[in-house]
């Protein structure tokens, strides 16, 4: 309640200072007209690597150069907070796969959320929900969701809107991608349509695992003997051989070059009495069905070496550990599938094999590209 | 008041024109294609123990499979016509009785009118759409929405089924971690299975037609009074590339599975 109070407050406080703006200028203040600035947007082809699947771009926000580059400002600029402390860059920082090395990321203020930052890599082929838990099913609906989250970026989308009609950047920015006529055409809408556009572009396909399962590379010996013993364990292939190592990860962690299968499982990582009983029930506070409690979305394991710690809250440091849990077991509760998630009894050379096969999901040129880098530096 | 109904009756002329001009209508019917699943013969439940004919019990978490190439099978004069050439079912929504009793429901429109003997429905993957080309189909396609979950890159082929559970292993009536878990994953294009139905289907003009298919998982994991052994944990986990007899068995048990 206090926190309502406070945000009605401090959307009426700005309204003030915007109506206090408008009054200099004398009357009403009717935007600027922005058709002195050309618009002509010009298409960028998406170039799909090999492993991965089609995207699914929305018929009203097709891809162009201008696009793109709003949204790349719009994600690496602190003015979309309170503020102005925070980007989204602030938790999802390229050099770690546009993740961030915390368990919990902090937003403004210090306040701590009570989930961890996911990588944002090959984003755009995502096709079973946003978030850990699933929540949001579009890039565009999912950008406006930190802005006003009071743990993350605090501020509210009118004042946003506001500080955007207001500098000259954004309004010619706004104006060369989307056409509008006039400043204060830029809305939240617009911001999440360039949001989503530099989003799509975040593809990443060249790990060395890429290299050789796509044949990019002739080198046969691209990857280490324990980190084909490593595959092994994650693909199942040695299923059926009598004493054989099998991690069955790829059951969760496959859809090809994704390394996600976009599926909502419980890996068995918190102990519970029963299934009313998650502190974050995840996937079931969603689904309101009972059976998805303590589910969450088998995220993706592409360049995982560079964004620990691991899972929803950040729980696990190493992957080490992250291996040690699978090979236990974990947890059982009722809507585990233990057919996978069960006792490994893996090795000490298995466990080495799989971290090692961990480490060849890592694509270096992802976040060496200098078209995902930050354009205020 | 005259005015008015003389205008309403001019915009319905002038509608109904238009639409006759722009599409004659070829007589033709619906068909909507209404699947169930079962256990034993009753709705199934997810997540309710169901009894296992070794006197144990299982319980399953998740069962969704593809099919494809659904067609009815034409006679005499009328041809064969191919209702949808892939579907996905999923019954992750079977989570109470009242869920379970409800179908999976697909529609199709214009389907020419005849006199057809039956349906037949093949339970996978066809191989030319059965390889990673298939999630570069258009998303609303089945092969592309559930790529991620469904193609298993190491085969290069997609997993036809899934069907997940747990068996009650010490068989003391409680589910836990020490019993055992299964997860039965047939892919690949050795493990597609056709099965035809017979039973006459006679489409009139603007029929709508309710093609009732049931599904007995019962029957997949119990074939000619043999259940699948549970207990060995060879039967746990199954995958065409290393285990294919098994695989090939359970897709092979979708013959006396599905039911009209
Ligand atoms: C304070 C830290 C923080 C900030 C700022 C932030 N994020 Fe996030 N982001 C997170 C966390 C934490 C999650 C997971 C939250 C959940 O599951 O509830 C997340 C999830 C996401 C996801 C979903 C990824 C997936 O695989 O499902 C996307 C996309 C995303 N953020 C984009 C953005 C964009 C765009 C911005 C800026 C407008 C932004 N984030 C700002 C912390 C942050
Ligand atoms: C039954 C499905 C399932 C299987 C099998 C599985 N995982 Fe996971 N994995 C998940 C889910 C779900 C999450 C996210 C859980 C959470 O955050 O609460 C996850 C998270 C992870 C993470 C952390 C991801 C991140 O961004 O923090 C790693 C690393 C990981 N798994 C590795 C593995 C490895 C290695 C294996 C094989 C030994 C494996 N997984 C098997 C479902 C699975």
């Amino acid at each position: 309640m206090k926190k309502i109070l406070f945000l009605l407050l401090f959307g009426i406080l700005t309204l003030m200072a915007a109506c206090k703006d408008d009054d200099d200028g004398g009357g009403t203040f009717n935007g600027e007209d922005l058709t002195n600035i050309a618009y002509e947007p010009t298409p960028h082809e998406l170039v799909i690597p090999k492993g991965l699947p089609s995207m699914n771009i929305p018929a009203d926000n097709p891809l162009t150069e201008q696009g793109i580059e709003l949204g790349r400002r719009l994600f690496y600029d602190p003015i979309l907070s309170k503020d102005s402390t925070i980007s989204c860059s602030s938790c999802h920082s390229l050099k770690f796969s546009f993740n961030d090395v915390k368990a919990i990321s902090p937003g403004v203020g210090g306040l701590l959320g009570t989930r961890s930052s996911m990588s944002l890599i090959n984003i755009g082929f995502q096709n079973n929900g946003l978030f850990w838990d699933g929540r949001s099913l579009t890039l565009e609906d999912q950008a406006l969701h930190p802005v006003e989250n009071p743990v993350e970026m605090a501020e509210i989308w009118d004042n946003v809107e506001v500080k955007l009609q207001r500098s000259a950047d954004y309004k010619k920015r706004f104006r060369e991608a989307f056409g509008i006529s006039n400043s204060l055409e830029i809305t939240k809408e617009l911001a999440a349509k360039a949001l989503a556009q530099f989003e799509r572009t975040l593809i990443s396909a060249n790990s060395r695992y890429d290299k050789k399962r796509w044949q990019l590379d002739p080198n046969p010996f691209l990857l280490s003997d324990l980190e084909v013993d490593g595959q092994k364990i994650y693909y199942d292939d040695l299923l059926g051989t009598a004493g054989a190592p099998t991690g069955h990860c790829a059951h969760c962690h496959d859809g090809s070059a994704l390394y996600s299968s976009e599926v909502y499982r419980n890996n068995a990582i918190t102990q519970v009495a029963s299934l009313d009983d998650f502190p974050d029930k995840g996937r079931g506070e969603v689904t309101k069905l009972r059976s998805d409690n303590g589910m969450f979305k088998s995220s993706s394991l592409r360049n995982i070496a560079l964004t620990a710690p691991y899972m929803h809250d950040g729980r696990f440091q190493t992957l080490e550990e992250v291996i040690e849990h699978y090979n236990s077991g974990g947890h059982y509760a009722e809507n585990v599938v233990t057919g996978s998630i069960t006792t490994l009894n893996l090795t000490d050379y298995d466990k080495k094999a799989l971290l090692a096969f961990l480490h060849t999901l890592t694509d270096t040129s992802y976040y060496n590209n200098p078209a995902f880098q930050n354009p205020f530096k | 008041m005259r005015n008015l109904a003389f205008l309403l009756l001019a915009i319905l002329g002038f509608a109904a024109c238009g639409d006759d001009d722009a599409q004659p209508k070829d007589p033709a019917a619906t068909v909507n294609l209404n699947f169930r699943a079962l256990y034993n013969g009753n709705p199934l439940v997810l997540y309710q123990p169901l009894d296992y004919p070794d006197g144990k019990q299982i319980r399953l978490q998740n069962f969704n499979f593809f099919v494809s190439k659904i067609k009815l099978l034409g006679e005499g004069t009328t041809p064969d016509y191919q209702l949808s050439g892939i579907e996905f079912f999923d019954f992750v929504g079977n989570q109470d009785a009242t869920a379970a009793e409800k179908p999976l429901t697909r529609n199709y429109e214009k389907v020419p009118l005849g006199t057809y003997k039956g349906i037949s429905i093949d339970f996978g993957v066809p191989s030319e759409l059965n390889n990673a080309n298939s999630g570069s189909l258009p998303s609303d396609n089945p092969l592309r929405q559930h790529f991620a979950s469904h193609y298993w890159s190491d085969w290069d082929s997609y997993i036809f089924m899934k069907s997940e559970g747990i068996y009650d292993s010490t068989g003391d009536g409680v589910f836990n971690q020490s019993d055992i878990g299964f997860e039965h994953h047939p892919g690949t294009n050795e493990v597609l299975t056709s099965v035809t139905l017979l039973q006459p289907i006679v489409l009139t003009d603007k029929l709508v037609y309710d093609l009732n298919l049931f599904g007995d998982v019962y029957e997949i994991y119990v074939h000619e009074g043999v259940a699948l052994d549970l207990s060995d944990p060879a039967n746990k986990n199954t995958q065409s590339l290393s285990d294919l007899p098994l695989a090939k068995s359970l897709m092979n048990h979708w013959l006396s599975a599905l039911s009209l």
